[in-house]
């Protein structure tokens, strides 16, 4: 039997996943041409952001000694996890959007979202080690590279299947 | 009311830089900017809601989603 913060990790984990996948595939239509291409980066898309948020997460262990010492990997990822929910609303909202409106701003949403998030991990963050302003660099830092990553990896995915 | 309010500040910078772009140099900036502004209202939003259900964070993202979604739907009627 699994207790309640192992299941409400495997809970956050799931959503997340399923955030990042819908998003990677209205991304992808825009991106790819076809659907094996669109198939193709919504799998690379999820892979890039699911590497991101593990290491979202060692950053947040290696640049936060409460944390590590109280907590330890566990507690990075739940904090991690915890911030990235607030893609929820990002995703469904993106889905309005696009399969309603028809809006093409699923980048947008992604890159919003990302950051929202990423903002969100550093209050988690900083609510678990003291409310200490500095807790919060680290998870910015982190979320911004993971944006520019993805804004790097669909430009390479365009000019590559383009 | 007032934090609510407040938590859509973001949305309100956005919307007058775009409308400054827009007639300035006639870009199409209703998406790109609007948009955006709504989206990063939505973080002080959950914040303020979660304060509200007593740190429910399901019913907090339930409930911005649909204050959000009601924002876009006003927003395609009124002509994107």
């Amino acid at each position: 039997m699994m207790d309640t913060t192992a299941r409400d990790r495997v809970f956050s984990g799931l959503v997340i996943t399923f955030c990042f996948a819908v998003l990677a595939w209205l991304n992808g239509r825009y991106v790819g041409v076809g659907g094996g291409q669109v198939a193709l980066y919504s799998l690379l898309g999820l892979a890039l952001a699911l590497a991101c948020l593990a290491g979202l997460a060692g950053l947040v262990l290696a640049s936060d000694a409460p944390l590590r010492r109280e907590a330890g990997w566990p507690g990075a990822l739940d904090a991690v996890a915890r911030g990235f929910l607030i893609l929820l609303p990002f995703t469904l909202l993106a889905l309005l959007t696009e399969l309603f409106f028809g809006w093409g701003a699923a980048q947008a949403f992604t890159q919003a979202g990302i950051m929202t998030s990423g903002a969100a991990v550093g209050a988690e963050v900083m609510r678990r080690s003291g409310q200490k302003l500095k807790y919060m660099v680290a998870p910015m830092l982190g979320v911004f590279t993971f944006s520019i990553l993805w804004i790097a990896f669909s430009a390479l995915f365009r000019k590559v299947a383009g | 009311m007032r934090a609510f309010c407040l938590a859509y500040t973001p949305t309100l910078i956005f919307a007058t830089v775009g409308l400054i772009f827009n007639l300035a140099a006639g870009w199409n900036t209703a998406i790109a900017f609007g948009v955006t502004g709504v989206l990063w209202a939505l973080l002080p939003v959950i914040a303020i809601l979660r304060e509200m259900t007593g740190e429910k964070l399901g019913a907090s993202l339930a409930i911005s989603t649909l204050c959000g979604g009601l924002i876009l739907c006003g927003w395609a009627l009124v002509g994107i």
